[in-house]
C-alpha cells in the first residue's frame, strides 16, 4: 500500500530498541556468559521447577484474564454502553498499579487461607492484565461488519453458530496478540509473584533477580536472561506469524456510523460486574488509606507532603514516553502490515524488549552505556525512553492486528483519486486507526507510570515517582507511614485514571 | 532512493550526539552522591556543606541498596557519582573485591566505637550508621494472655511459640538476611538444625518485610494473626512517632538477645574527578549535623558515639549493649552456599 512508508520510519523503533535494549543484553552476555549457558539455565532439577511453574501460571493467568476479559470487550465493542470510556480507562487502572500495591490490595482483599498459593497469583495477573485484552482485542471488535453477522443469521445461523463460524475466526488474530502480550508479561512477572506466591514460589525473573543482586552471580544470572529472551521471543514469534496469516481476510467494517447495539440486559450485567471486578482490590487501596487500627483516620492523607512532586515526576515521565512509544510503535507497525515480507523483522525487533528481563535491561545499560560522551546511566532522558522501549511491545500488537486488516482498496482508491500517499494515509487510513492509537497511548502511560522494574537501576537525579514513593513508605514501620503509603496508592489510582482518560482522547 | 538509509542514519545519530552532550559533562561545583532509594535526609541538610565548601550536593537514587552494588560493580573505576552511599555489612566485602572504592581514612573515625571501624582495616569505606535487626514482638498479645514474649534465639523454638513467629525471606529481604546470619552467627553449625526446629515450630516464611510486618504480624496496622516477627531495633520508636491518635508507650518491643548489627557504609567512588570535594561529603556524612538527622528521617543508629539521640529513640529503640556482629568476609564467601541450604531446609 505505502511501499515507501518502511524505508522511512524502519530506523525509529530499530535504533531505539537496539541501543537501549540489544545492545545491552549483548554487551551483559559477552561480559558475563560462555558457551555452558544454556547448561547452566537449565541444569538442576530446582531450575527446571522454577521454569516449569513460571510457564503453567502464565499460560492459567493467560487463560483467566480472557476468560475474564472478553465478555466485557464484547460489551464495549458492540453495544453503547453508557460511561464505557470510562470503564475503558477504570479498566486500566490495574495494569499500571506498581506489583507491590497490587500485591498488597490481594493480600488484603482475599482470605488468608489463599495467600502463598497459585490461586491467588492468577486471579491478581488476569486482574492486571484485563486492559490489555480489552484494548487489544476491542477495536478489531469493534471494527467487525455487523452485516456478516446478520447475514449469518438470515441464512439460519443461530447466535452461537455466528459467533463460531464468523465472529472468532475474525477476531482470532486479535486475541491471539493480547494472548500473547498477556502470557509474556506474566511469564516475566516478578513482584506480584513474590508479594502472592510467598516465599517458596520462584520464577525465572525472580530467580535472575537474586542470582543478580544477591548471590553476586551474574553468569548465572544472565545465562537465565538468555534463556528467557530465547524461549519468550521464540513463542512471541510463533505467535504473530499465526496471527499474519489468520488476517489474510480483511474483513472491516469501514463506516464508523451506527452499527452498535443497543443497550440489552446481558450487556448491563457484564458492565456493571466488570466495574466491580476493578473496584474490589481499589476499595480495599482506598480503605486501608482511611482506616488505622479499625478505626477512621486521615492522618495518612494528612501525611502525603511531597507527592505533588512524585505526581508531577510521573506524568513528566509519562508525557514524555507515551508519545515516543507511540511513534515508535506506529512506524514498526506500518513497516509490518505497509512493507513487503522482508520488513516484518522490524516488527521482531520493536517487540523484543518483551522478551528481555527488565533487570537485566537495566544492568545492560550500565554497562553498554558508561563511557563518554555516551553514559547514559543517569541522563535526565533515559528515564522515559527507557518507559517507551518497555512500552513499544505492547504498542505494536495493539496497532499491527488493526492495521493489517484495513482493505488495501481504500488506498487504492484514494491513490486512483490522485491523493499522494502521505494524504491518502491521512485522510484514509488515520481515521480508521484513531481507536487503536488512543489505546496504545493509554496503554504506554499506563506502563510508564507504573514501571519499577528496568528503570529502578538506573539513576535517577530528578524527582521520584509516585510508585517509589509507595514503595519506600510500605517498607517503613507506623501506622501513619502505612496509612500514607496508601493513601499515595489511592492518589496513583486517581491520576493513572485520569492520564490514560486523556490519552484515550476524544473519540468521534 | 539510494539516500534514505543515509539519511536515517544521520536522524538517528545526530540526536544522539545532542543528549551525549546535554549530560556528559561533569560539573566541577557539585559532588554527586549515588545511594539507594531509601537515602532520604532531611530537606536542605546539605546546605551547610554548601556554605561551608562552596559544593552542592546532587543525591542519585539507584534502586536498592544491592541494585546500587551491583551496578556500581559492572563500572570500577567509572562512577556515575562521586560517593556511594549505602553498602552494607552483607555488601561490604562485594563492594570491596570488585575495585569500587577509593580508600580514604576520615578523621571521624577517632568518634566512632572502635569495633565499627576495625570492620574496614584497609579503609576503603567509612561506618556512617548501625541498624539492629532483632525480633520483635506485640506487648498487648502476650499481655492479654498472661505469657511470657520471647527473649532470646532458643525461645522462639519453643512450644510455647509454636505458630506465632513470621519472617521474611532472606532470599528476597534484608532484614530476612541479617537474622539467618544472626542466627548462623549464634548457632554455629548448629544453624541448619535450628532452622528445623522452627520449621516443625510453625513457622511462617513470607517474601518481603513488608508482608511480615504489615499483613502477618498482629502489633502493626496490619492487625495479623502471628505476634512475633523480624524486624528492626528502631520499630517500636516508628509505632511511637506514627501512631494515630498518639500513644504513651510502644505497642511492640525488641527481644535484644537476637539483635544482629548491620553496618551501614559510605565510600568515595574510584574514577572520580573530584576526590577532595568527595572526601569533604565523607567528613561532612559522618560529622555530628548530618549524623544527628539520621534517626528520625533514616530510623537507624548514628555511628558516632557523640551524638544526642531523640527522646523516642531513648525510650523505646533497643539499644543493645552487645549485637551479633557479622563478619563480612565469612558473608561474602559462604552467602550463596547458606542460602541454598537454607532454602532446602525450610522452603522445600
Amino acid at each position: 500500500m505505502y511501499p515507501r512508508a518502511p524505508r522511512l520510519l524502519w530506523w525509529l523503533p530499530t535504533g531505539a530498541v537496539g541501543l537501549f535494549c540489544i545492545v545491552p543484553f549483548v554487551a551483559l552476555a559477552a561480559r558475563a556468559i560462555g558457551p555452558d549457558w544454556p547448561a547452566r539455565a537449565l541444569g538442576t532439577p530446582a531450575l527446571r521447577q522454577v521454569w516449569w511453574f513460571t510457564t503453567w501460571q502464565a499460560a492459567a493467568s493467560t487463560a483467566l484474564a480472557l476468560a475474564v476479559a472478553l465478555p466485557v470487550t464484547w460489551a464495549l465493542a458492540r453495544h453503547r454502553v453508557p460511561g464505557g470510556r470510562a470503564l475503558t480507562a477504570w479498566l486500566t487502572v490495574p495494569f499500571f498499579l506498581p506489583s507491590v500495591v497490587v500485591g498488597a490490595a490481594f493480600l488484603a482483599l482475599l482470605p488468608r487461607t489463599m495467600h502463598g498459593t497459585a490461586p491467588a497469583i492468577l486471579l491478581a495477573h488476569a486482574w492486571c492484565n484485563l486492559a490489555v485484552v480489552v484494548r487489544i482485542v476491542g477495536p478489531r471488535w469493534a471494527s467487525l461488519d455487523p452485516r456478516l453477522g446478520e447475514a449469518a443469521a438470515t441464512l439460519g445461523a443461530r447466535p452461537v453458530a455466528v459467533a463460531r463460524t464468523v465472529t472468532a475466526p475474525l477476531l482470532a488474530p486479535a486475541v491471539a496478540s493480547a494472548a500473547a502480550v498477556v502470557f509474556v508479561l506474566c511469564f516475566t512477572s516478578y513482584g506480584v509473584v513474590r508479594v502472592l506466591g510467598g516465599a517458596s514460589r520462584m520464577t525465572v525473573e525472580s530467580e535472575i533477580v537474586l542470582r543478580a543482586v544477591l548471590l553476586d552471580d551474574l553468569p548465572a544470572a544472565v545465562s537465565l536472561a538468555a534463556m528467557q529472551f530465547a524461549v519468550v521471543g521464540a513463542a512471541v514469534l510463533w505467535w504473530t506469524a499465526r496471527g499474519t496469516r489468520a488476517t489474510t481476510r480483511p474483513v472491516v467494517r469501514t463506516s464508523q456510523h451506527g452499527a452498535r447495539g443497543d443497550r440489552t440486559a446481558a450487556t448491563a450485567a457484564v458492565v456493571a460486574t466488570a466495574w466491580l471486578v476493578v473496584a474490589l482490590p481499589l476499595a480495599a487501596i482506598a480503605l486501608r488509606s482511611v482506616r488505622i487500627d479499625g478505626r477512621l483516620s486521615l492522618a495518612g492523607w494528612r501525611a502525603i507532603g511531597g507527592a505533588a512532586d512524585a505526581v508531577w515526576a510521573s506524568l513528566a515521565n509519562a508525557a514524555l514516553a507515551a508519545p515516543l512509544a507511540t511513534a515508535m510503535g506506529l512506524a514498526a507497525a506500518a513497516c509490518a502490515s505497509y512493507g513487503s515480507r522482508r520488513w516484518r523483522g522490524v516488527e521482531a525487533v520493536a517487540l523484543a524488549p518483551v522478551a528481555i528481563s527488565s533487570v537485566t535491561i537495566g544492568l545492560g545499560i550500565v554497562v553498554a552505556w558508561s563511557s563518554r560522551p555516551f553514559d547514559f546511566r543517569s541522563a535526565p532522558w533515559i528515564v522515559p525512553v527507557a518507559h517507551a522501549v518497555v512500552a513499544l511491545p505492547i504498542v505494536v500488537r495493539t496497532l499491527v492486528p488493526v492495521m493489517r486488516a484495513i482493505p488495501s482498496r481504500l488506498a487504492e482508491a484514494a491513490a486512483t483519486l490522485g491523493a499522494a500517499p502521505w494524504r491518502s494515509w491521512r485522510t484514509v487510513h488515520l481515521p480508521l486507526l484513531a481507536r487503536p492509537l488512543a489505546a496504545a497511548a493509554a496503554l504506554s502511560v499506563a506502563v510508564s507510570i507504573g514501571e519499577f522494574g528496568a528503570t529502578s537501576i538506573l539513576g535517577r537525579r530528578s524527582g521520584e515517582t509516585l510508585p517509589v514513593l509507595i514503595q519506600r513508605s510500605l517498607s517503613r514501620p507506623g501506622d501513619i507511614v502505612q496509612a500514607r503509603a496508601w493513601a499515595l496508592a489511592t492518589l496513583l489510582v486517581a491520576v493513572g485514571a485520569a492520564a490514560v482518560a486523556v490519552a484515550d482522547g476524544r473519540r468521534r | 532512493m539510494r539516500a534514505f538509509p543515509v539519511r536515517s542514519a544521520a536522524a538517528l545519530a545526530i540526536p544522539l550526539v545532542l543528549l551525549a552532550g546535554a549530560c556528559g559533562s561533569g560539573d566541577p561545583g557539585t559532588i554527586t552522591i549515588v545511594a539507594h532509594d531509601s537515602f532520604t535526609p532531611s530537606e536542605g541538610i546539605f546546605d551547610a556543606f554548601t556554605d561551608r565548601t562552596g559544593l552542592r550536593v546532587e543525591v542519585v537514587r539507584a534502586g536498592d541498596a544491592g541494585q546500587v552494588v551491583t551496578a556500581a560493580g559492572l563500572t570500577p573505576g567509572n562512577p556515575v557519582g562521586d560517593v556511594l552511599w549505602g553498602a552494607d555489612t552483607t555488601l561490604l566485602s562485594r563492594a570491596i573485591d570488585d575495585g569500587i572504592f577509593e580508600p580514604y581514612e576520615s578523621p571521624n573515625l577517632a568518634a566512632m566505637p572502635p569495633d565499627v571501624v576495625a570492620t574496614v582495616p584497609g579503609r576503603e569505606a567509612t561506618p556512617v550508621d548501625t541498624g539492629e535487626v532483632c525480633i520483635n514482638y506485640d506487648i498487648g498479645w502476650f499481655a492479654s494472655r498472661g505469657t511470657e514474649p520471647p527473649a532470646t534465639f532458643e525461645d522462639l523454638a519453643d512450644p510455647r511459640m509454636r505458630d506465632l513467629l513470621v519472617v521474611p525471606s532472606p532470599l528476597t529481604s534484608s532484614p530476612g538476611l541479617a537474622f539467618l546470619l544472626g542466627t548462623i552467627a549464634e548457632f554455629g553449625d548448629g544453624w541448619e538444625a535450628y532452622w528445623q526446629r522452627l520449621r516443625d515450630n510453625g513457622l511462617l516464611v513470607v517474601d518481603g518485610w513488608t508482608e511480615a510486618y504489615t499483613v502477618e504480624f498482629s502489633g502493626s496496622s496490619g492487625a495479623g494473626p502471628r505476634p512475633i516477627v523480624v524486624s528492626y531495633a528502631t520499630s517500636p520508636p516508628a509505632e511511637v512517632l506514627f501512631a494515630d491518635p498518639p500513644v504513651d508507650e510502644a505497642p511492640t518491643a525488641v527481644a535484644t538477645a537476637t539483635c544482629t548489627q548491620q553496618v551501614e557504609y559510605a565510600g568515595i567512588l574510584r574514577g572520580t574527578d573530584q576526590p577532595d570535594g568527595a572526601r569533604l561529603l565523607i567528613d561532612f556524612l559522618t560529622g555530628p549535623e548530618f549524623q544527628a538527622d539520621l534517626p528520625l528521617t533514616q530510623f537507624v543508629h548514628p555511628v558516632r558515639r557523640d551524638v544526642a539521640l531523640p527522646d523516642a529513640f531513648v525510650r523505646w529503640a533497643a539499644r543493645p549493649a552487645d549485637p551479633i556482629r557479622l563478619d563480612a568476609d565469612a558473608v561474602s564467601a559462604n552467602r550463596s552456599a547458606w542460602l541454598e541450604r537454607w532454602t532446602d531446609l525450610v522452603l522445600r
